[in-house]
């Protein structure tokens, strides 16, 4: 059950963190929102995560949105980029609305070594996954030969986003 | 709405806006920013080797084997330079990739320039703490050269959902005479490498590499080259000579050599293996207007197991103890009247100990029993070496 009190605090604070957000300065970075593949892609995720098709996503800041069913928060999205070895490559993370890891996918990635990360199978490995220790994180996550260096971009920067998104809804 | 609730949103508006600003704190986006920029990085491998001989007595070298620079730099999204400048052995200098690199789509990229041969696991991923102990595989010595590299194009991808990373190049092929005959009996292909100095080509060649990623901790690879040796011999040739054309005809030699691979990693156990067999054409014509030795077929492969004792700690090091049965054969067929030298199968087992104190640097230990069918003594070979890769 919604209960209104909830719709309104939610609507409020929306509110107040689009403004933040629009305070800050934006950073140049990928922006996936303008690629209709990258675009595709996302919405398809969270469609079908949620069972939903009338879901809405807010930025909040520049990478980090909002998805919500009727005003309701029920998940959040988080779209990044990081270097493989000198190319960066893109990918998003989707979670509930407790910060579980529900999905992570690469969006593009464009160097010739450390591709395997774009495999499904392996980036499964990252649902559930809880941990609040970096190395238990890691240690969740296989290693790959070929792929060291794209392999702990992508862990790192997983960890880091996920512990980011733990710290705000605690707060 | 009460004021404890406007200040709780406040402060969650205020922390997610800060994730936009922690995120441009990565050390490499500070000195880059979006996509575009200027890369150095560099690999490395210094060397302790002693040989161990009953009877006689070996000096042990130490040696800067190779420090290697890599630079990249990002034009855009979708064009960048790759290049790595090597320093082997302190003095001799080389270019190892020097390639300009354009997406045409997401998956799909185009290279031009000097670029390493995709053949084998060593010759791509040739950085020191990538591979256990401290020398390369003789396979990726003998049988393929590395670091194989040559001049041309190609053309690199992924197909079915990322599942398949493709290579088709076109390059130049070894320089197998250049007035004497280049190949020989004992190192096989290795000193025709043109490395991009002043290559010469009279026709390209054409090497290939299909790596299978579908099943995670696994690293299937399937590797082919084929093509014809390059001959200073046809160059200012009068087409209509038959006896020239004859001539310089026989100072080439026809490649077909292929390869398969694969990397398992699963927590602690590592595994890999590999197997490179190449089959040469006109040998027999080579070896006779050369006076070389060249055999007709080489092959090699080898087995390596390694286990991260320190798997299960809280501790990101590892400690890998392995082993490795390796086998190659530069004359595994001969022709003509070159007889099949038996000590030129040559049988390496290797055991050794890697301490990775980081990603990119690794202290190595291991101990060589090499051995030849040509011989009954074995020769041992004590190697300490430091890695590095950053």
């Amino acid at each position: 059950m919604i209960k209104l009190t909830d719709i309104r605090k939610n609507s409020v604070s929306k509110v107040i963190i689009i403004i933040i957000a629009l305070l800050n300065l934006s950073f140049i970075s990928y922006d996936w929102e303008k690629d209709i593949k990258s675009r595709d892609k996302v919405h398809k995720n969270i469609s079908t995560i949620f069972n939903s098709i009338t879901y809405t996503i807010n930025s909040t800041s520049d990478n980090f949105y909002t998805i919500s069913e009727s005003e309701r928060i029920i998940g959040y999205l988080i779209v990044q980029s990081e270097f493989s070895k000198y190319k960066k490559f893109d990918y998003f993370i989707i979670y509930n609305n407790s910060a579980e890891i529900l999905k992570v996918k690469i969006l593009n990635y464009r160097e010739s070594h450390g591709f395997e990360i774009c495999n499904k199978r392996w980036l499964k490995q990252f649902i559930g996954n809880n941990s609040d220790s970096q190395f238990e994180f890691n240690s969740k996550v296989d290693a790959i030969s070929g792929a060291t260096i794209s392999v702990n971009s992508l862990k790192t920067s997983i960890f880091k986003q996920t512990q980011t998104l733990k710290r705000i809804l605690n707060e | 709405m009460t004021r404890t609730t406007i200040r709780k949103s406040l402060i969650m508006g205020l922390l997610l806006s800060m994730i936009t600003v922690s995120q441009s704190q990565n050390t490499a986006e500070k000195i880059i920013g979006s996509n575009q920029g200027l890369h150095i990085g560099g690999y490395g491998q210094v060397d302790y080797n002693r040989v161990i001989n009953d009877e006689l007595n070996h000096n042990a070298t130490l040696d800067v084997h190779r420090l290697v620079t890599f630079i990249g730099y990002n034009f855009n999204d979708k064009t960048s330079f790759i290049s790595e400048i090597e320093l082997e052995h302190v003095k001799e200098i080389y270019v190892e990739q020097a390639f300009l690199s354009y997406s045409i789509q997401n998956n799909i990229s185009v290279n031009a320039g000097l670029m390493l041969i995709p053949m084998g696991i060593q010759n791509l991923y040739h950085e020191p703490p990538t591979f256990n102990g401290v020398e390369r595989t003789n396979v990726d010595k003998y049988i393929v050269p590395t670091t194989w590299r040559e001049m041309g194009v190609s053309v690199n991808g992924r197909i079915f959902d990322n599942e398949v990373n493709y290579e088709l190049m076109i390059v130049n092929g070894f320089n197998g005479y250049d007035g004497d005959g280049v190949f020989s009996g004992s190192s096989g292909l290795r000193n025709g490498r043109q490395k991009g100095a002043k290559s010469y080509m009279t026709s390209p060649d054409f090497a290939s590499r299909f790596a299978y990623v579908g099943i995670p901790s696994l690293n299937l690879g399937l590797s082919t080259y084929f093509g014809e040796s390059e001959s200073t011999a046809y160059n200012g040739l009068d087409l209509s000579d038959e006896n020239a054309v004859a001539s310089a005809d026989s100072t080439i030699i026809g490649i077909n050599m292929i390869g398969i691979d694969g990397r398992y990693q699963k927590g602690a156990l590592q595994l890999r293996g590999q197997y490179i067999v190449a089959d040469l054409s006109n040998t027999n014509q080579y070896n006779i207007s050369t006076e070389k030795d060249l055999g007709s077929k080489m092959m090699g492969y080898y087995t390596e197991a390694g286990y991260n004792l320190l798997e299960s700690m809280q501790t990101s090091n590892e400690l890998i103890p392995f082993v490795r049965f390796e086998n190659y054969n530069t004359h595994q067929e001969t022709v003509g009247d070159v007889e099949v030298a038996p000590n030129y199968n040559r049988t390496d087992i290797t055991i050794g100990l890697g301490f990775k104190v980081s990603n990119g640097a690794m202290f190595k230990a291991d101990y060589q029993i090499k051995s030849n069918e040509g011989a009954d003594e074995k020769t041992y070979q004590l190697n300490l070496g430091t890695a590095i890769w950053f």
